[in-house]
């Protein structure tokens, strides 16, 4: 199987480094400094949402009966070589049909570009070999590109591990403190 | 989120902006939400350019900054700069205060000594000879002895806190390295500190913070306060309103915000002289109202109504009523000047330190002061003549709110009790558990905690279990709107005891009905009034402050300024309550000396509660095992 | 097995597409009233904009009829449908199948207005065909009357404006965008209009159309006479349901058909904008849009295939942009709670609530998640617990997932 993107939800802290990194990753110059300058602005398709006491980076799901591509009545939308769902922005007129349809909310309309965004997977940087922006930029590990079968390793092992060191060896981070805090908010 | 209870004003105020199409603060906290984990840990270190760092908290990623700063220090760090940014707030101001002072003596500023026995009282402090001196004179003897503070550099101990504070928590400071000379020179030691390479243990570092803080409550507030009453008086008890619908439609509304009483005052005075003007435009009266702290100034000096607590602030201009709002300095939304350009409001700026795009400026400063007040209230009736006749919209909520307790207020209503010992009716109170303690409920409005009333709710609670509570700045607001400053109150709320005492001391206050169980005791800055009169009571009781059955709560805290005066608090010994939680938590160490090593030290611990219920609780608890040491 | 398709829009190609992804075998005929290959009808009134070119209207390439062995009958538009002999009439041509879909998609209502139907410088725009007549008249046109606010008639206005001309949208109901819009929400689009410089009558009744020697000359409307030099009529589309006279095809609305696309009559089936749903909720029925007809066509052609699909159900949401501002709608315009956002920048959502249950919407300005709220329509998910979270564009599907578990993995 290919490697694609995995999210353990429970270490999200909001920090939106993967928002501003997708961003950069889909501008022209590709860096920060270059990004902001550049107009029309370069556009996130990744978007850390608040539920409760977590947090969670929502992109595309790249469905497999994907709606988005069934609502396309210019053909922008389809599919890459590698399962990926993207948006050919020639094509796109900027109907907004695939932002209406998608039940995640996964593609959005840019205001200013006129055309649908959302995840490509950075094909550009895993032709590469490199993890997506967004994977590369996250700094709690949140965030995963692997294969099904190394995603399911590691939770194994850590499951494992929890298990052989009592479960709850560790004292409560910050982060456990604060969502507690939150919790009764 | 869902089952909310957001307070009345609120909900009606929210209506107003939104039938307008105004997207508000809780919008744009909406949009921003949620808010970066590494920043609410506090651990995001931006202090150098090798940053920033940021510390995973699950483990995994950095364990430490580029130079090795580990997270303690860096939540250490990073809560030195807070407290500094509350310490500067408040010693600007009182500098600011202090050289009026020293220009109104010198007769360069057209203001004048209306708190006589402010002056008497301080020289006995200070060992000012009065005896057949003028009050001017004894007066400028008190600003020489401020202003030493302000330029020494010799180390010795700063003169306020060294006779303002009491004599035994001094030793403690002392001991604890914490006593402070030239507060400028504490303020640029701690940035000093705090920048890349230097202080890196988050004890002497979060010692540092607490030394930062003193600083706050005995230069920033106490000195400040202290000459506030010597230029504008010493408050009296006051009826007044509270709440939006204070704003009249047929007169001219100026609205004065921010903090600082040298403008507001003279606007008040100015509002006055030129009322002639505002009826010849077609208005009935001038109509100043308080906004934020400020606000809490004027009402406790004057009975001025109180229009809006801090986070009401861009709300009130939405109803369009305002004709001026006319702004010092510290927490000044830029949004205002937004709203303000929708209407004929004149949104007018007056500190060089606060300049805001689209707002009128007009420079004020002390020595011409007069000219500029007059041009601001003239820039006011300006605008109401441009209102005039078009609709407006002023929710129609108001409450009454008794006002202008100051320490000296409360003593000679209780020496009405008791001539001879003034304290003692509290004392016997305090002693037979009718009234169980004291909580000082101080802060910010907070956006984050307006949908459950936070404040409210916590008090009620409070109430209930016969505490009383002081209250100064924007919690002050949001009682008076939620009428918890009313006799009607005191009955609908309090504990038998706590009623009880309230009945008396109202039949000595000359009031129709007990006096409200939620004292006012002023601005922010007024926080050195509860210090002073927890003073009092501890040295009446001969213990120290931090076994009073006392504590302090900042249940909406927003501006640093909350978080220095919290500071002063612990290391008076005076446990706190915050919401939300400090910018520490991603430091294990600092949390366990926050939450708990910090008793050792000073007495107090901090506790983090998000809910009224949870907060009232845990003070209550924390009251009765103070209760439980001291044998009540 | 022979298969026949009647149409060549979106339903009819998806169908055929998966007929032949499923079955290398089997018989394709499709029979197209037009005389171009497949195009897509949504970026019409961008074509006619000048923002789309013609070329991307088509959405295959030019062999692709040849290269799936799809036997294309251009210009045979079917008069009648004759089940009992299994076998649909083409002008003078009969043409037998095993399986029949009928997907010959929804026309133009023409309102029967004294002078309209027939005039020089009327179009509809509905087909290629409607929008090079317009792009023709262009040359002469200064002025023109839109008749109707739909979607298709506020983007026809956009394309025209954009060309120069004056554009006068004639209404004849209260505001604009009736089906889509109260009337709150709808201002804000007349609105945007008006800054365009559209002349916006609502609540206007066209009497007439008068036409002199160059054409359509004039409207009259409310008594007033509206000189223009084109006319687009874009009074709302109806399922063209006249080949099924004397076929026994059950049709309301639209042909009647299952979750399996299957009509009354055996062996036939339908797609794309003439089908009507009569097991859906009433909202639903009818839901003339794109990605239905891709849907119902994949569906229906893998029935007739004997392989057993079920549609999910309709999409009724709608969605148009005026002069870039983009409009999203879907279920009732009126509810017993109304959840209000606002940016204060123009941009405004609603979501309607019934029983706790999400049971419309109308977002304009800011769309994003319009597609996580009208999934919980469908669903009929409980969000009482959201409170106005649930109007807030940063509101997403993750919310609607069971609370995170707190497990540490390290």
């Amino acid at each position: 199987m290919s490697k694609t993107i995995f999210t353990v939800a429970e270490k999200c802290v909001a920090c939106k480094s993967c928002e501003i990194a997708c961003a950069v990753e889909h501008s022209r110059s590709k860096t920060l400094a270059g990004a902001i300058l550049e107009t029309p602005p370069p556009q996130r398709r990744i978007n850390v949402e608040g539920v409760g006491a977590y947090s969670y980076p929502s992109r595309c799901q790249h469905c497999s009966d994907a709606a988005c591509v069934t609502a396309c009545p210019t053909g922008a939308m389809q599919r890459d070589g590698c399962d990926a769902v993207f948006s050919d922005a020639d094509k796109c007129i900027g109907c907004w049909m695939c932002v209406v349809v998608c039940p995640f909310g996964g593609v959005s309309a840019d205001p200013v570009g006129k055309k649908a965004l959302k995840c490509d997977r950075c094909p550009e940087r895993t032709a590469k070999g490199e993890a997506p922006a967004c994977v590369a930029a996250c700094p709690t590990g949140t965030l995963l590109y692997l294969t099904p079968e190394e995603f399911a390793a590691e939770r194994r092992q850590a499951t494992a591990r929890a298990a052989i060191c009592g479960g709850q060896a560790d004292e409560p981070n910050g982060m456990d403190i604060l969502r507690s805090l939150k919790r009764t908010h | 989120m869902a089952d909310t209870t957001l307070p009345v004003i609120e909900g009606a105020l929210l209506k107003v902006a939104q039938d307008k199409g105004f997207a508000t603060a809780r919008d744009r906290l909406e949009v921003m939400s949620p808010q970066c984990g590494f920043g609410e840990l506090g651990t995001c270190c931006r202090i150098c350019y090798m940053g920033p760092c940021r510390i995973d908290p699950f483990g995994n990623g950095p364990k430490t900054g580029v130079c090795g700063l580990t997270p303690d220090a860096m939540v250490a760090r990073n809560l030195l700069r807070d407290t500094v940014g509350g310490t500067a707030s408040h010693v600007g101001h009182a500098r600011h205060v202090l050289l009026t002072l020293r220009d109104a003596l010198n007769g360069k500023a057209p203001y004048q000594i209306k708190g006589v026995s402010k002056v008497m009282a301080l020289a006995k402090t200070f060992g000012v000879p009065t005896e057949g001196r003028e009050v001017n004179d004894i007066c400028r003897d008190l600003v020489n002895i401020a202003l030493e503070d302000f330029g020494r550099q010799d180390e010795l101990p700063n003169n306020w806190i060294s006779k303002r504070a009491p004599a035994e928590e001094q030793a403690l400071w002392s001991d604890l390295g914490l006593m402070y000379s030239n507060p400028h020179n504490e303020i640029e030691t701690a940035m000093h500190a705090t920048s890349m390479g230097n202080d890196a243990d988050p004890v002497s570092l979060m010692l540092r913070v607490l030394k930062m803080s003193l600083i706050d409550g005995w230069t920033g507030l106490t000195l400040c306060v202290d000459l506030q009453d010597i230029l504008f008086g010493v408050p009296e008890i006051a009826v007044t309103e509270a709440a939006v619908g204070v704003l009249e439609e047929n007169s001219v509304n100026v609205a004065a915000h921010g903090h600082n009483p040298v403008l507001s005052e003279k606007i008040l005075e100015w509002a006055e002289k030129l009322e002639g003007d505002a009826i010849a435009a077609g208005a009935e009266r001038i109509n100043v109202v308080g906004v934020c702290c400020t606000g809490n100034e004027l009402s406790m000096r004057h009975g001025v109504k109180l229009a809006a607590h801090n986070s009401q602030t861009e709300l009130i201009l939405a109803t369009g009523a305002v004709d001026a709002m006319v702004v010092d300095i510290q927490c000044i939304w830029p949004q205002l000047a937004q709203v303000a350009k929708c209407f004929d409001t004149a949104f007018i700026t007056t500190d060089a330190m606060v300049r805001i795009p689209d707002a009128i400026h007009i420079p004020f400063e002390p020595h011409h002061a007069d000219e500029s007040a007059r041009e601001i209230v003239q820039k006011a009736i300006d605008a109401f003549r441009r209102r005039r006749g078009k609709p407006v919209d002023i929710p129609r909520h108001k409450s009454t709110a008794v006002a202008g307790l100051s320490v000296e207020a409360i003593v000679d209503l209780l020496a009405k009790l008791d001539a001879e010992d003034p304290l003692k009716p509290v004392i016997d109170n305090v002693a037979n558990g009718n009234i169980f303690g004291f909580v000082g409920v101080v802060g910010c409005s907070s956006i984050k905690f307006r949908d459950n009333a936070m404040t409210e709710e916590m008090v009620k609670h409070l109430l209930r279990q016969n505490v009383l509570v002081l209250t100064t700045g924007c919690t002050a607001h949001i009682c008076a709107q939620d009428g918890l400053m009313t006799s009607e109150a005191t009955y609908r709320y309090c504990g038998d005891g706590l009623k009880a005492v309230l009945e008396v001391l109202g039949k000595a206050a000359g009031l129709d009905g007990p006096l409200p169980p939620v004292w006012h005791m002023g601005a922010c800055v007024d926080n050195s009034r509860i210090v002073d009169l927890m003073v009092a009571l501890a040295e009446r009781l001969g213990v120290k402050v931090g076994q009073l059955p006392a504590v302090g709560s900042a249940p909406e805290l927003v501006q640093e300024k909350a978080v220095s005066i919290g500071g002063s608090f612990l290391a008076l010994g005076v446990s706190c309550h915050i919401a939300p939680a400090p910018r520490i938590l991603g430091g294990p160490m600092v949390t366990k000396l926050l939450t708990e090593d910090l008793q050792e030290l000073t007495g107090a611990v901090v506790r983090v509660e998000l809910e009224p219920k949870g907060a009232a609780d845990w003070m209550i608890a924390h009251i009765a095992g103070k209760r439980a040491a001291l044998g009540i | 097995m022979k298969i026949v398709i009647i149409g060549n829009g979106p339903a009819a190609i998806s169908a055929a597409e998966t007929l032949r992804a499923r079955d290398r075998g089997c018989e394709i005929v499709m029979l197209s009233r037009e005389r171009v290959p497949f195009y897509s009808p949504c970026p019409l009134a961008e074509y006619v904009e000048g923002s789309v070119s013609r070329e991307r209207l088509f959405l295959r390439d030019a062999d692709f009829y040849a290269r799936n062995a799809i036997d294309i009958r251009y210009g045979s538009p079917v008069r009648r449908i004759e089940p009992s002999a299994r076998r649909v009439w083409s002008g003078d041509e009969a043409v037998a199948y095993d399986r029949l879909l009928i997907a010959s998609g929804s026309r133009a209502f023409v309102p029967p207005i004294p002078g309209l139907a027939g005039a020089r410088g009327v179009f509809e725009l509905k087909t290629l065909d409607d929008a090079e007549g317009i792009l023709r008249r262009l040359a002469v046109a200064r002025r023109a009357v839109v008749v109707g606010s739909g979607f298709i008639g506020l983007e026809a206005t956009q394309a025209l404006v954009r060309h120069g001309l004056e554009v006068t949208l004639l209404e004849a109901r209260e505001h604009v965008l009736p089906a889509m819009l109260d009337s709150e929400m709808a201002a804000l689009v007349e609105r945007r209009l008006v800054e365009h410089g559209v002349r916006v009558r609502t609540g206007c009744a066209v009497e007439r159309v008068l036409e002199g020697a160059d054409g359509v000359r004039a409207v009259i409307a409310d008594g007033d006479e509206i000189p223009c030099e084109l006319l687009v009529c874009a009074a709302g589309v109806r399922a063209d349901l006249s080949i099924l006279e004397g076929s026994g095809i059950a049709s309301e609305r639209g042909i009647l058909v299952d979750a399996r696309m299957r009509t009354n009559v055996e062996h036939i089936f339908a797609a794309g904008d003439i089908i009507e749903r009569p097991d859906a909720p009433e909202k639903n029925r009818v839901a003339p849009n794109w990605p239905n007809a891709v849907s119902s066509g994949r569906i229906a052609a893998c029935n007739m295939l004997g392989i057993d699909r079920r549609h999910p159900g309709l999409e009724a949401v709608n969605v148009v942009r005026v002069f870039d501002m983009p409009i999203a709608s879907f279920g009732v315009q009126t509810g017993e709670t109304c959840l209000r956002w606002q940016d204060g920048a123009g941009a405004v959502r609603k979501v309607l609530l019934e029983s706790g249950r999400v049971a419309g919407g109308q977002l304009i300005g800011e769309i994003n998640g319009a597609g996580v709220l009208h999934e919980m329509m469908k669903k009929g998910t409980a969000v009482e617990r959201f409170g106005t979270h649930l109007v807030h564009p940063g509101f997403g599907y993750i919310h609607t997932m069971e609370p995170l578990r707190a497990v540490k993995w390290a």
